[in-house]
């Protein structure tokens, strides 16, 4: 019981950081019914549920495209079943080269995760082109549930 | 989890953590540097109140400058001070965005000035602080302060 209680006020964290852009990490282009193949891997590997409460994104696309961020609970394939599994939704046209601290609820956060694979957070970018080379980041912040 | 310190998260839940960096006369030269910039190592830290701290939700902010010279400010926080440009941007936790007035309080406290927000400091008890100025501000009284509930 006091894990519970205790899990409420704990920081859950994962942090996707690639200063360079050599890590690749933000360069793939995909639509939402896309099978999600990124993930953030969180502090608590084992942890599968909390509270979403911050996303913060950065990417230097080295061509000027914007993007769509979307976080999911589930590496699902099925069209629908993918949309059921998006936790966060940044809307198009995110630009680049700006930080972007998404909380609190006109972001619609927090949100309630509960992860199918636990410790991982799968991400995707639905690119408006070829963004070349990005370096950025991507954050996320919460706090665990039971 | 052991039950102390679950009792430990549970307690910081309820706990003040607070910073403040006042210079009431300008004499103590807090805010004057000019050559900041918002890609390089932030140099200049405010200590929290509460020892041992360092995850906490930051609930409010409030500053006021008041520079000689007819200048304004963009104030930037850090949870850690990073080298290198994108990840020291990554370390970003508070932007008041550029053109702050001199001799001008503001708080901030709401969702659309985007808080709170959840602070994993890289060092425990340290939060860093970049003024980016137009030009030189001169002799600086002010403040920064900022306030939260601590977590585990």
């Amino acid at each position: 019981m006091l894990d519970i209680i205790a899990g409420k006020n704990q920081l859950v964290e994962g942090v996707v950081l690639d200063a360079d852009g050599t890590g690749a990490d933000f360069e793939t282009d995909k639509v939402i019914t896309d099978t999600p193949t990124q993930y953030i891997t969180l502090s608590d590997p084992l942890i599968s549920r909390f509270l979403l409460e911050e996303v913060v994104y950065y990417m230097a696309a080295a061509n000027a495209v914007t993007f769509q961020l979307y976080l999911l609970q589930d590496a699902i394939a099925d069209d629908m079943l993918s949309l059921q599994s998006v936790c966060f939704d940044s809307a198009a046209a995110q630009a680049r080269n700006t930080i972007y601290p998404r909380v609190g609820v006109e972001d619609k956060l927090p949100r309630v995760v509960d992860l199918v694979s636990p410790g991982k957070l799968w991400y995707l970018q639905d690119w408006s082109g070829a963004p070349g080379n990005t370096p950025g980041w991507l954050r996320v912040r919460g706090r665990k549930l039971f | 989890m052991n039950p102390n310190r679950a009792r430990e998260i549970i307690a910081r839940g309820n706990q003040l953590v607070e910073f403040e960096k006042l210079d009431p006369a300008g004499l103590l030269a807090y805010f004057e540097d000019f050559a900041q910039v918002i890609t390089t190592t932030p140099t200049l830290l405010i200590p929290l109140n509460t020892v041992g701290i360092s995850n906490f939700q930051l609930n409010e902010i409030t500053y006021y400058m008041n520079p000689t010279n007819a200048v304004t400010y963009r104030l930037l926080l850090f949870e850690a001070a990073e080298a290198d440009d994108l990840t020291s941007l990554s370390k970003i936790i508070f932007d008041s965005g550029a053109a702050q007035a001199d001799s001008t309080l503001y708080t901030v406290t709401n969702n659309e000035d985007e808080m709170p927000r959840l602070v994993k400091l890289a060092e425990s008890g340290h939060i860093y602080y970049m003024l980016i100025w137009t030009g030189d501000p001169g002799n600086t009284p002010g403040w920064i302060k900022g306030r939260g509930t601590g977590m585990g």
